[in-house]
Formats: structure tokens, sequence, C-alpha cells
């Protein structure tokens, strides 16, 4: 009975429970973007609040179905550990979701930077003026559309730093900068620099993939050897526990 | 590689047939292998060699190199999958430098791709004989002792096997 009202109560107060998100949203200044911009890969709040809406929605509705659930099957007089057992599952393939969302993002950011700085200083070497090689390397990103000067784009690298916290993208501005008074050419080694440094990020995030890989292979080779044991055990078992 | 695969996805179905032996059941096992099968020759079939890619590359480089115009060495080429991140030839500003920087590029990460997948294989060639020593197990267990196993329990462990030998090829699958 309890499952149910509690069922009945969430699916009542979840609309007062999105807009006291919203409310908190508004009013937590800078906090927790970074965060929000690896699950989102974007810079703009109007998307960070929305897939903190789909996300609490996704919650509530798990919540409820479990609400329901725990207290049907009191009704019918069954365990609610099975409900308990199958909502840790959930959270748990929920947490994983994220996590690949994260590493999934941070790759699309390493290979967009370099494919960016790359683009960017080729386009120099090709004799275009700054303005039309940064609108030509942006291309490349995902993360803003066209602006009308050099200042703009620098802005909005500026917002891309603030939410990634990652040194490189700080010297992509600099770089910005000095491209206002030198050619590409005498900015060579700096665009040698920066791109040595993406490069040496890109060959670091594919090797712990690789890491991550060789650990979870060990999930499917214990689970073999766990049938193995019960293929041999359980007839010996049986045996026992039907004498 | 292809063949490798499909071979490795013939033999473990058979190791499973060889385990169940549940009549319907070894018609359910014979269709998911036919599917994987034609999966692994579809992903075969699509997958484009890197070294041929290189090679391709090498050449429409010498060519420019040679000095024919970019539009003509790169109709003459014939490059399969050019890489989505290189300066198309046909682009205002393309020339041999930044042809030569992003050769250069491609090939750091090519070469990188190798050194990874070469420390990968001991982690996969473990888990190539954990697909195969649970089934050679069994079958050998039976064999000996002589005493035939519940069809329950033959099944349910050929369907765990097989579960885990999805996720196993899954996990193995660069991302």
């Amino acid at each position: 009975m309890i499952g149910i009202t509690s069922f009945v109560f969430l699916r009542l107060v979840k609309g007062a429970l999105l807009r006291k998100i919203s409310e908190l949203f508004s009013l937590r200044g800078n906090r927790g973007a970074d965060l929000l911009f690896r699950l989102t890969y974007s810079t703009q709040e109007s998307v960070h609040e929305l897939f903190l809406f789909s996300w609490v929605m996704r919650l509530i509705d798990m919540g409820s179905v479990f609400l329901l659930s725990a207290g049907l099957l009191t009704l019918l007089d069954i365990s609610t550990g099975y409900i308990l057992g199958a909502f840790c599952f959930t959270l748990l393939a929920g947490l994983l979701k994220l996590h690949s969302r994260v590493q999934q993002n941070q790759h699309r950011l390493i290979e967009e930077m370099s494919s960016f700085v790359f683009r960017y200083e080729m386009a120099l070497l090709g004799g275009q003026n700054q303005y039309l090689a940064i609108r030509e390397a942006a291309k490349s990103l995902a993360l803003f559309d066209a602006k009308e000067d050099v200042e703009g784009y620098a802005q909005e690298l500026e917002k891309l730093f603030q939410a990634s916290k990652w040194m490189v993208i700080k010297k992509v501005i600099i770089l910005l900068e000095r491209g206002k008074h030198f050619t590409g050419e005498s900015l060579s080694m700096d665009f040698a620099q920066v791109s040595s440094e993406l490069f040496e990020r890109y060959a670091r995030a594919k090797k712990l993939e690789l890491e991550k890989r060789e650990n979870l292979i060990l999930l499917p080779m214990s689970a073999n050897m766990l049938i193995m044991i019960i293929y041999v055990a359980v007839p010996f078992l049986a045996e026992f526990i039907w004498r | 590689m292809t063949s490798l695969k499909m071979l490795e996805t013939v033999t473990f179905r058979l190791g499973l047939l060889l385990l169940v032996r549940g009549g319907w059941w070894n018609v359910l096992f014979l269709l998911e292998g036919i599917i994987s099968l034609v999966n692994v020759y579809k992903e075969g079939k699509g997958s484009i060699d890197q070294r041929v890619l290189l090679e391709q590359l090498a050449s429409f480089g010498n060519r420019l190199r040679e000095g024919d115009a970019p539009v003509h060495a790169w109709e003459r080429a014939n490059v399969q999958s050019y890489p989505r991140e290189f300066i198309h030839p046909e682009a205002e500003h393309f020339s041999l430098e930044i042809y030569e920087k992003q050769f250069r590029l491609f090939e750091k990460k090519l070469l990188l791709e190798e050194e990874l997948d070469a420390e990968f294989a001991a982690s996969r060639l473990r888990m190539g004989i954990m697909k195969y020593l649970p089934i050679l197990s069994m079958l050998m267990l039976e064999g000996f002792s002589g005493r035939i196993t519940p069809l329950a329990l033959r099944i349910g462990c050929g369907v765990g096997l097989l579960l885990n030998y999805h996720v196993a090829t899954r996990l193995e699958k660069p991302s």
C-alpha cells in the first residue's frame, strides 16, 4: 500500500519538483558547468538545463515504476527483493551509461580540437586571412556556430575553456591572439607545440580506453569460469539434495 | 582477419551444438550462428584496410611531388576512403606542404593504433582461450565420466556461454 501511495504522491509532485530544479538551476551560477559540459558536450546553459530535466524525468519515471511494482508485488504477496535487485541493476546501468557518455565526449573534444588546430594552421599556411582561417577550421567543431569576427571565436573558446578546464584550449586562445599580429609561418613553433600536446592527449586517451577494455574483458572470462563450475557442480549437488 | 573471425564463429557454434544436443534448441543455435556469420562477413567486407589506404595516400603524395596538379593527381590516385580530417585536394588552399603534414599525422595515428593493437593482442589471446576452454572441458568431463547432464542445464550453460561470447566480441572491437 505504501508503494502505491508513494507512486501516486511522486506523480503528483512531479511538476513542482521540476519547477524547483529550474529555480535551483538559475541560482547555481557557474557551479557544475564542467560536469554538465562533459555530459552534454555543449557550452550552452539551455542545453544543460534540458539535459538535467530529461534525466530527472527519467529518474522520477523509474522511481514511479519501481514504487508501483513494489506495491503490486506486496499485494500479490511476492518478495519485494526482486524489485530492489532490478532497481540496483538499472541504477548501475544508468551510471555506466553516463560514464561512457563522458568518455565519448572527451574523445570527441580531443579529436575535434586536433582537427580545428590543424585546419586553422593549414588555412593560415594556405595564405588565408585569420578570420577566414578560423571560420574554415571551426566547421570541424560542433560546439559553436559561425561568428562575425575573431573576437567572437575567442569568446566561444574562452567559454569552452571555462567548461572543460583544459589548458590546451587556453593555448589555442593565445594562438588566436598572436595570430592577430603574426603570420602563420612565424607561429609554426606554437602550432607544433599545441599539436604535439593534442596528440599526446589523444594517445593517452586511447591507452586508457585499451586498459579499460582489458579490465572489462575479465568479466566474460570470469562468467565463463562460473558457468563451467555450475555445469560440474549442479548434477552432484542435485543428487545430494534429492537424496 | 575476416576469414579467421568466420572460422572462430563456426568453431564456437559447433562446440555449442556438441554441448547442447537439444533437438529444437540446436536449430535456434544454428540460426543464431548463421546470422552471426553473415554479420561478420558484412563487417569484414565494409571495413577499410588502413595499410591499403596508407599506400594509396602515399602514391597520391608521390604524384603531387612529381608535379601533378592536385585535382589531376586526385583523379588518378583513386583513393578509396579519404580521411575525414584531411583537407580535400579540391579545396582552394590545398598544397603539397599541407598534404605532407596531414599525411605525417595520419602515419603517426596509424602507428599508435598498431602499437595499441599489439598490446591488446595478449588480452585477445586470453579471451580466445577462455571462449573455448569451458566448452572443451565440459565435453571432456562428460566423455570421461560417461554420465549425461540434464538437458536444461546444458541449454542454460549454452545460452550463458553464447551471451558471454557476444559480450567478449563487443569488448574486443575498438570503439
